[in-house]
């Protein structure tokens, strides 16, 4: 029995975002991420989920975003998935800090930090959701 | 709910007048408390913008008790940090805790912000001239 349901939904508030941060800890502490690897995984789960409120429901707070967690053998993986407008991930360029600075620009940052942040990251498109797979190993890479 | 809290305060100042810088000008300490998320960033952007709307130009924003940070609320340092230079003064960054430090670093900022250890060394910048970050 897990000490924390493996699936959350939210309404698309970014004050519900201190939610998802917490059961995303909890079930790091389950699958026996450390600590900084734990942290990690929850900044990138609350960047795709701040990323399907703000764009994918264009900050609309009738939608719904499905939190889930897959534990492996040796990796947590986290699914974001939201029925708002769909992602490109063709579009994905690393941001480039001087000219986002000289345009004052407070978007753009998120999607970058869920590259550096985890060992995978997939987007795909199902039964008419958006999903961004997030996985964090246990021996994997530990930023944050 | 994401727990946030931002006040601001004068530099205590270790310049000829309280709250003034060595070199006499004066400083705007924001404190930043608790979890700076894409819930709670518009109360920091309407803290900048209050403290540049009273005249302050040389702000220090200090992350001592600043427990965790998104890319949300990097981009209200982005967003500020220009028109803040433009008026001929600067955002220092201090006292950060690791964890928050680290999200800084794995974008680049520290090449576009001075980010010190203590209060006083981002004070101190102040009177170094231009921010060799900028």
């Amino acid at each position: 029995m897990r000490r924390c349901a493996p699936r959350l939904t939210i309404p698309s508030r970014t004050s519900q975002l201190a939610r998802v941060r917490a059961r995303v800890a909890c079930w790091a502490e389950e699958a026996g991420l450390a600590e900084k690897a734990a942290q990690a995984l929850q900044l990138a789960v609350d960047e795709a989920c701040a990323n399907a409120i703000e764009h994918g429901y264009g900050g609309r707070p009738d939608g719904r975003v499905e939190v889930e967690a897959a534990f492996g053998k040796d990796a947590l993986t986290v699914t974001v998935r939201h029925r708002g407008d769909p992602y490109d991930p063709e579009r994905y360029r690393p941001p480039e800090l001087r000219r986002m600075l000289e345009g004052h620009r407070v978007h753009g940052y998120g999607l970058h930090l869920m590259h550096r942040l985890v060992d995978e990251i997939a987007f795909r498109l199902r039964d008419g959701a958006s999903e961004v797979c997030l996985t964090k190993r246990r021996n994997g890479r530990h930023e944050a | 709910m994401s727990s946030f809290s931002v006040s601001f305060r004068p530099h205590a100042g270790t310049g000829p007048d309280p709250g003034s810088a060595p070199d006499g000008a004066h400083v705007c300490v924001l404190d930043l408390a608790g979890e700076l998320d894409a819930h709670t960033a518009t109360e920091f952007e309407a803290a900048l913008q209050k403290c540049l709307d009273e005249g302050h130009t040389r702000l220090v924003v200090s992350g001592r008790d600043l427990q965790y940070i998104s890319s949300a609320g990097l981009g209200v340092f982005m967003a500020f940090v220009e028109p803040v230079r433009e008026a001929g003064g600067d955002i220092k960054i201090a006292a950060l805790q690791p964890r928050v430090f680290n999200v800084f670093d794995l974008l680049g900022f520290p090449l576009l912000f001075d980010i010190v250890d203590t209060e006083e060394a981002a004070v101190e910048r102040f009177t170094q001239g231009p921010s060799t970050a900028a």
